[in-house]
C-alpha cells in the first residue's frame, strides 16, 4: 500500500452536511485539511432533472454490484440490497436535500426530562444547549443564504438573507384555514436562494419543481458543494479527493495514524494526519469504526463504552395526502412555484391518553414529488403486498390524477432503542472485500401511535381545507434519508462514544460530526443542526490547538 | 525456450501482477460474474407481460409507448444487472405456462389468456410450481413503469404520450432544462 508523503493536520472523511462546513472552518484558519469522498464529484450537468436518470441509476449511492447492506426490517427475514444510502457524491446528502432548514427548539436537547422515559427506549438529552449551537445556525443562515422574512420558528424573530421563495396558491388556503382551527402556520425557512448572489457564483432559484431528489442547475440550492468546499478550496489549503473510499483508520495505542482507502482505480492508499474527523454518514461512520478494530480496541476503534452503532434513529417523514378538487388550487405544473412553503409546529407536544411519549413534530407542507416514476410505482401497490395491474392500475391512476394533491410530511422523532442498531455483517461484504453494515430497525410502538395521532392531525386540517379525502403513509420502512445516532455524545464515557465537543473519550484525535453523535431522533429535518454542529466543533478543535 | 526467455517470461507475469492491483481483478470478476445478458426473444416476452401490466385502452400501453425498445435499450446496462437473472427464469416460466395451457409460447397467445397467467403470477398462485415467479414479476412491474413513465430519451415513454395519464399533475415542461 502506498502512503501520500504529505502529512496533513486534518483528515476529513465525508463532504456532506457533517464534513464540509468543519473542513472549511478549519481551512481558512491556515490548517492543512485533505477531505476524502466516496463519491464522485458531479456537475450540475452531470445530474439533470431527468427522473429515470437520478431516482432510478445509482447516481447518488453505490451501485448494487459495489456490495450490498445486509438489513432487518423488524420481524421480516433479512433483505440485502444497497437502500439507506443518504447521497455518495462531493457535498453528499446535501446536492439532493429539498433545504428545510428548522432549528432545534430549546426542548428539542432535553427530550427526556420534557416528555419523559419510555420502556424499551434509548433517547438521551443532549449534553448542549439551544445557546451553545444558536450562533452556528446564524452562522449557517448567512452563508447559505437562507430565504424567508419572517420568522426563523415561532419562537424566535429572525430575519433571513434572502426575501421568502414564492410559494404555491394553496398556501393562502393553508394560512386561512390554519388560523380558523388556531394553528401558526409560517414560511417554511429553505436553504435556497431567492435571488441571486453573483458574489458567491450563484443564482436564484429557477422553480423547477425538481428540488428535493434532485440536483440544483443554478446553485440556489445551499449544498456544501455550492459552498463550503468552494471556499475551501479558494483557501489553498484544501485537497479534495473524491472517489477515495476510506475502509479502515489505521492506530497506534490510542491515536489515529492514518485512513486507509481505495481510490477510483481500487488502488489502496494511506493517507497521514495529526486529527480525524468521521462525517460518512451516521450508517457508515459506525460501520467504518467497528472496520477499524485494533489490538487495543478489540470491538472496533473508540468503542470501550460497546455503544458504536447503538442507538440507530431515523427522523419519520410521516406522510399525508390530501385530495381536494382541482378547482380549488392550480395543480403544480398551472403555477409558477412547486413550493407549497408552509410549516407548522402546533403539534410538538401531542396530547392523547394513549400516548405515554407526548413527542410530536413539525410539519412542512408541500406538492408530492414530481417524480412520474415513483408515482406510478406507489399506485401499484395494493393492500398485503399484492401489486395492482392492467386496467386497474390505469384507472386508478385516472382517478388519482383527477384530483390535485397538497402532501405534508411530519418530522417524529425516532426513538432509538436496543433492536435498532448497526453491526458488522457476517454474510455481506462489499466489493473490496470489507464487511458490510448489518442494520436492524425496528420501530417503538410509541412511534406508530404518535405517527397515527399527527395523520389524524393533518387529515382534520385537510378536511377543513375542503379535501375530499386523505390518505396516510407512515412511511416507516422507507425513512432512510435523516438519520441520527450510532456514536452518540454525552458526559459518560460509559454511555456515550464522543464527549460534547463531538471528541472520541478514547481516540484523543478523532472526531465525529455527522448526524452520529445525536443522542436522540429530532422533530425537525437534521441537516441544519448537522452543518451548525460542525461549525461548532471547528471552533472547538481551533482553539485547542491539535 | 532457453533459460534466459522463461525467466524473462516469469519475470514480466511478476511485474505485471504488481502493476494490476488486486482490488481492480476482483471487481472485474464479480462484474463477469454477475453478468448476463437477455436475448431478443426474452425480451419480447417479458415486452408481452409489460403489455398485461400497462395495457392498452384510449391511450398507450407499454407496447405502443415503446416498452420493447427501452428493454432492448436500457436491460443489459449495469442499474439492472442483477434482475437478469430473475427475468430471464420470469420469461422461462412464463413461457412454459403458456405452452401448458394453450400449446404455444407466451408472446403468440391470446390477450385474454396472458391477461390471466399474469395476474395468476400476481396472486402468488404459481409460486409453488415456479419458485421466485412472482417476486420476478414485480420486478419487471417496476421496470415497466420506469420504461413508460420516463422521459422518451431512455428509450420508451414515446413522444411523452403516458404522462397524459397524469392530467397536468407534473411539471412537464421542465424535462428538457
Amino acid at each position: 500500500m502506498s502512503s501520500l508523503s504529505k502529512k496533513y493536520d486534518v483528515c476529513v472523511i465525508g463532504s456532506g452536511a457533517g464534513g464540509a462546513p468543519l473542513a472549511w472552518s478549519l481551512a481558512k484558519r491556515g490548517l492543512s485539511v485533505v477531505l476524502l469522498e466516496r463519491g464522485k464529484r458531479y456537475s450540475p450537468r452531470d445530474i439533470p432533472k431527468d427522473e429515470y436518470a437520478v431516482c432510478r441509476k445509482p447516481l447518488f449511492r453505490p451501485s448494487r454490484t459495489e456490495g450490498l447492506r445486509e438489513i432487518h426490517y423488524g420481524s421480516a427475514s433479512s433483505l440485502n440490497a444497497n437502500y439507506l444510502w443518504t447521497a455518495t457524491c462531493v457535498g453528499g446528502a446535501t446536492r439532493v436535500m429539498s433545504g428545510f432548514f428548522l432549528p432545534m427548539n430549546e426542548e428539542d436537547f432535553a427530550p427526556r426530562s420534557r416528555f419523559g422515559s419510555v420502556p424499551e427506549a434509548s433517547h438521551q438529552g443532549w449534553p448542549i444547549t439551544y445557546n451553545d449551537l444558536a450562533p452556528y445556525y446564524d452562522q449557517v443562515e448567512a452563508a447559505l443564504g437562507m430565504s424567508g422574512n419572517a420568522l426563523r420558528t415561532p419562537h424566535q424573530e429572525k430575519e433571513f438573507s434572502c426575501p421568502a421563495l414564492e410559494a404555491h396558491p394553496c398556501s393562502q388556503l393553508i394560512d386561512r384555514s390554519c388560523k380558523e382551527l388556531g394553528y401558526s402556520p409560517f414560511p417554511t425557512p429553505r436553504a435556497v436562494l431567492s435571488v441571486d448572489w453573483p458574489e458567491k457564483d450563484r443564482g436564484k432559484c429557477s422553480y423547477s419543481g425538481f428540488c428535493g431528489s434532485y440536483g440544483c442547475l443554478t446553485g440556489a440550492k445551499g449544498s456544501t458543494h455550492e459552498t463550503y468546499i468552494p471556499w475551501a478550496e479558494k483557501t489553498g489549503n484544501l485537497t479534495l479527493l473524491q472517489q477515495h473510499y476510506v475502509y479502515r483508520l489505521e492506530s497506534q495505542g490510542t491515536k489515529v495514524t492514518a485512513a486507509s482507502c481505495f481510490d477510483k482505480d481500487g488502488v489502496p492508499i494511506r493517507i497521514k494526519a495529526r486529527l480525524f474527523v468521521c462525517a460518512a454518514s451516521t450508517i457508515e461512520s459506525a460501520r467504518l469504526l467497528l472496520n477499524s478494530h485494533s489490538t487495543t480496541f478489540a470491538q472496533g476503534l473508540a468503542n470501550r463504552s460497546g455503544q458504536v452503532g447503538k442507538n440507530l434513529s431515523f427522523t419519520i417523514p410521516c406522510e399525508v395526502t390530501g385530495y381536494f378538487d382541482k378547482d380549488l388550487f392550480p395543480s403544480a405544473s398551472q403555477s409558477n412555484s412547486p413550493f407549497v412553503q408552509r410549516t407548522i409546529q402546533d403539534f410538538h407536544t401531542l396530547d392523547n391518553p394513549g400516548l405515554t411519549y407526548a413527542r410530536g413534530g413539525s410539519v412542512i407542507f408541500l406538492l408530492p414529488h414530481p417524480n412520474p416514476i415513483q408515482r406510478m410505482i406507489s399506485l401499484s401497490y395494493g393492500p398485503n403486498g399484492k401489486r395492482i395491474l392492467g386496467k386497474t392500475l390505469k384507472e386508478r391512476a385516472r382517478r388519482y390524477f383527477s384530483f390535485n394533491h397538497l402532501q405534508s410530511d411530519s418530522f417524529i422523532e425516532f426513538l432509538p432503542n436496543p433492536k435498532t442498531f448497526i453491526t458488522l455483517s457476517q454474510n455481506t461484504r462489499d466489493i473490496w472485500g470489507i464487511p458490510s453494515a448489518r442494520i436492524a430497525i425496528h420501530h417503538h410502538p410509541q412511534n406508530i401511535l404518535a405517527s397515527q395521532i399527527m395523520a389524524q392531525k393533518i387529515a382534520g386540517l385537510y378536511q377543513h381545507m375542503g379535501a375530499r379525502y386523505a390518505e396516510y403513509n407512515p412511511n416507516l420502512f422507507t425513512a432512510g434519508e435523516l438519520q441520527q445516532g450510532t456514536c452518540r455524545f454525552g458526559d459518560d464515557p460509559t454511555t456515550s462514544v464522543l464527549d460534547p465537543n463531538c471528541q472520541s473519550h478514547d481516540v484523543p484525535n478523532l472526531y465525529v460530526t455527522d448526524g452520529s453523535f445525536m443522542p436522540s431522533g429530532l422533530p425537525v429535518p437534521s441537516t441544519f443542526t448537522i452543518m451548525a454542529n460542525s461549525l461548532r466543533v471547528a471552533d472547538h478543535i481551533y482553539k485547542k490547538g491539535l | 525456450m532457453n533459460r534466459r526467455t522463461l525467466l524473462a517470461t516469469i519475470s514480466a507475469g511478476f511485474l505485471f501482477t504488481l502493476l494490476i492491483p488486486y482490488n481492480r481483478i476482483r471487481r472485474a470478476f464479480l462484474r463477469m460474474r454477475s453478468a448476463g445478458r437477455l436475448e431478443s426473444k426474452i425480451l419480447a416476452t417479458l415486452a408481452s407481460a409489460a403489455e398485461c401490466v400497462y395495457p392498452e385502452d384510449h391511450e398507450p400501453g407499454a407496447q405502443s409507448l415503446g416498452i420493447l425498445n427501452f428493454l432492448t435499450l436500457q436491460i443489459n446496462q449495469d442499474y439492472y444487472r442483477h434482475a437478469i437473472p430473475g427475468l430471464k427464469k420470469l420469461a422461462q416460466s412464463l413461457d412454459r405456462e403458456a405452452q401448458k395451457r394453450g400449446g404455444l409460447s407466451f408472446g403468440d397467445m391470446d390477450r385474454t389468456l396472458q391477461d390471466a397467467i399474469v395476474e395468476a403470477v400476481n396472486s402468488g398462485s404459481l409460486d409453488t410450481i415456479y419458485p421466485g415467479i412472482q417476486r420476478n414479476l414485480h420486478t419487471l412491474i417496476d421496470i415497466t413503469l420506469e420504461g413508460c413513465f420516463a422521459d422518451s430519451v431512455h428509450g420508451g415513454n414515446r413522444e411523452r404520450q403516458a404522462w397524459i395519464i397524469m392530467q397536468g399533475g407534473i411539471r412537464q415542461e421542465w424535462f428538457d432544462v
